[in-house]
């Protein structure tokens, strides 16, 4: 009996403009013989996971998440060959936007756990993204548009009322360079921000999700190429819509798609699973 | 700081109405037998080699909610916040301030964390904020928090690891609902990410047998080690802990004061991955 446990790190491409949002992709793999145990709290907020980060021929960094979490303990049992995925936003975070100039960024994360004495230390694999320049002021504009605080913390919160600049800004880039990249990403983040209630400290109430204008915005992203992440959470979130709504064949329709146009994504098996689960239980 | 300053963040912390503070803690710290005077405290604090930090602790609950507890006899001893802090060198003035934040959460009972970085720019009270000599902490505690893309609630969250500006305890969790130990203990390790301690600073030690672990590790940690939890709780900071607390450069301790992360060449040798 042989304890072996991998990990392997993914990325959506190789090649990101400046201010687009990049996903870290982890699976970790029984590799070994026999069943394991592991720590499945793979956000860094757990700090069981982390990232590394080196640009060019600068220092390597930890990525440092924008919260940090206790929680009690949460295991999940791996057999042999089998893995469990996930993803992180790891274009913003503590120290703000990651990848805040072109460059060349190398990644690598490294996964530490400790259950009853048994210590796993395991590294992935390393891999180098280029992050491209913009080409022309008027991509000069629509990076400055998508690169502040607010924007940022609005896109890796996937909401946030009380960011009223940040979704400014995110607004204007939609509306001025509605075919750009960079909008399909701002596209996305509003759209889910008005798929549900906001409960705004700020104004002492709660806001309502807006279906209709969650969708306008969705419905724009839904066919861009905006990486697997992006992709099953617009989605899902337009079946959600689509339920609430009682528009029950538009929802099955909006899986059927899903589970169409993603079935080569490895990244998103668990996601098709899901969606497949989902189907079954509306029909 | 000054002695004028130690005097007088003491004489506050002692006069402070509110709870928590209990002179035999202070007695304790000194090594001193009961009852302790204002005099013998400052007498100590001015010894060479003492080193006091103080920091308001802003204390606000949602309604629903509690504030953490007192104190809690565990291992045969009393703890209080102050208690632990204070042993590592800070204290803590601790304000209980608003206590009836509204639950807009409704049925669901849930928070996301842009929903928390709303609440604590409304509710940080400007009356705490950090002066020249005086640190400022907040905590509020919160019904729950989302649950995660694996279905897991943590039990607290330190936000905004930029300028570590606040945190939080999810007391609606039922293992914090229902064990003073964990609310207790849960409000004082996420306080301390805010004065820039990370779980690696945690260390364990041997206590009559059973390994403990000091304040900044993980509950998870704990309830996977082989004493389990509540036996493997050390309700007390480890020499690492309270050496940063203590002694690491102010910038690198004040919330607000610099990144989670950064700090000096001796915290990164406690563990990798710190940025100096």
């Amino acid at each position: 009996m042989v304890r072996k446990i991998d990990l392997k790190l993914f990325a959506d491409k190789s090649e990101y403009a400046l201010g687009e949002p990049v996903i870290g992709y982890i699976q970790i793999i029984n590799s070994g013989s026999e069943p394991v145990s592991i720590i499945d709290q793979l956000d860094p907020e757990y700090e069981y996971l982390n990232f590394y980060i080196k640009r060019d021929n600068e220092e390597e960094i930890l990525f440092v998440p924008y919260t940090v979490a206790d929680s009690i303990l949460h295991t999940s049992i791996l057999e042999p060959g089998k893995s469990i995925m996930a993803e992180t936003k790891i274009f913003f975070g503590g120290n703000g936007w990651t990848f805040e100039s072109a460059g060349t960024y190398q990644i690598r994360s490294l996964y530490k756990a400790t259950i009853e004495n048994i210590v796993d230390i395991i590294e992935s694999n390393a891999i180098t993204i280029n992050v491209l320049p913009p080409k022309n002021e008027q991509e000069k504009e629509q990076v400055s548009l998508i690169m502040g605080k607010e924007q940022g913390k609005f896109l890796l919160f996937e909401g946030g009322d009380h960011l009223t600049e940040g979704i400014s800004s995110l607004q204007k880039l939609v509306d001025k360079y509605p075919q750009s990249l960079l909008a399909d990403y701002a596209n996305f983040a509003l759209g889910r921000n008005l798929a549900i209630d906001f409960k705004d400290f700020q104004k002492g109430k709660i806001r309502r999700a807006d279906t209709d204008k969650s969708m306008v915005h969705l419905n724009k992203t839904k066919d861009k190429e905006i990486g697997s992440y992006f992709k099953k959470e617009t989605f899902f979130t337009l079946t959600d819509l689509f339920r609430k709504s009682n528009n029950i064949d538009a929802a099955k329709k909006t899986l059927d798609e899903f589970i169409e146009t993603s079935s080569n994504d490895p990244k998103l098996s668990n996601s098709i699973s899901k969606a497949k689960r989902i189907l079954h239980k509306i029909k | 700081m000054s002695v004028l300053n130690v005097r007088e963040s003491i004489r506050k912390v002692i006069e402070n109405p509110w709870r928590f503070v209990r002179l035999r803690s202070l007695a304790k710290f000194f090594g001193l037998s009961q009852p302790i005077s204002l005099k013998d405290i400052i007498s100590k604090c001015n010894e060479p080699g003492q080193v006091h930090r103080t920091a308001f602790l802003e204390i606000d609950m949602m309604q629903g909610t509690a504030f953490p507890p007192d104190e809690q006899l565990f291992d045969n001893r009393l703890h209080t916040l102050q208690d632990l802090y204070l042993q590592a060198g800070i204290v803590l003035d601790i304000r209980l301030d608003e206590n009836n934040i509204p639950n807009l959460a409704g049925a669901d009972n849930t928070y996301s964390d842009a929903e928390l970085d709303s609440l604590t720019g409304a509710h940080r009270n400007p009356s705490f904020k950090a002066t020249d000599n005086k640190m400022s902490a907040y905590l509020v505690v919160v019904t729950r928090h989302d649950p995660d893309s694996k279905g897991n609630f943590p039990l607290g969250k330190m936000f905004d690891t930029k300028e570590r500006l606040g945190t939080a305890v999810f007391q609606g969790e039922p293992f914090i609902n229902t064990d003073n130990l964990a609310f207790l203990r849960t409000a004082a390790h996420e306080i301390g990410h805010q004065f820039n301690l990370h779980h690696e600073d945690g260390t364990t030690y041997n206590e009559g047998g059973t390994l403990k672990h000091t304040i900044m590790n993980q509950t998870a940690v704990i309830q996977g080690s082989i004493s389990k939890w509540p036996a493997g709780v050390g309700l007390i900071f480890g020499e690492n802990e309270s050496k940063h607390l203590s002694n690491h450069e102010i910038d690198n301790v004040r919330p607000g004061g610099g990144p989670f992360s950064k700090c000096n060449s001796e915290h990164k040798s406690w563990h990798s991955g710190i940025t100096v």
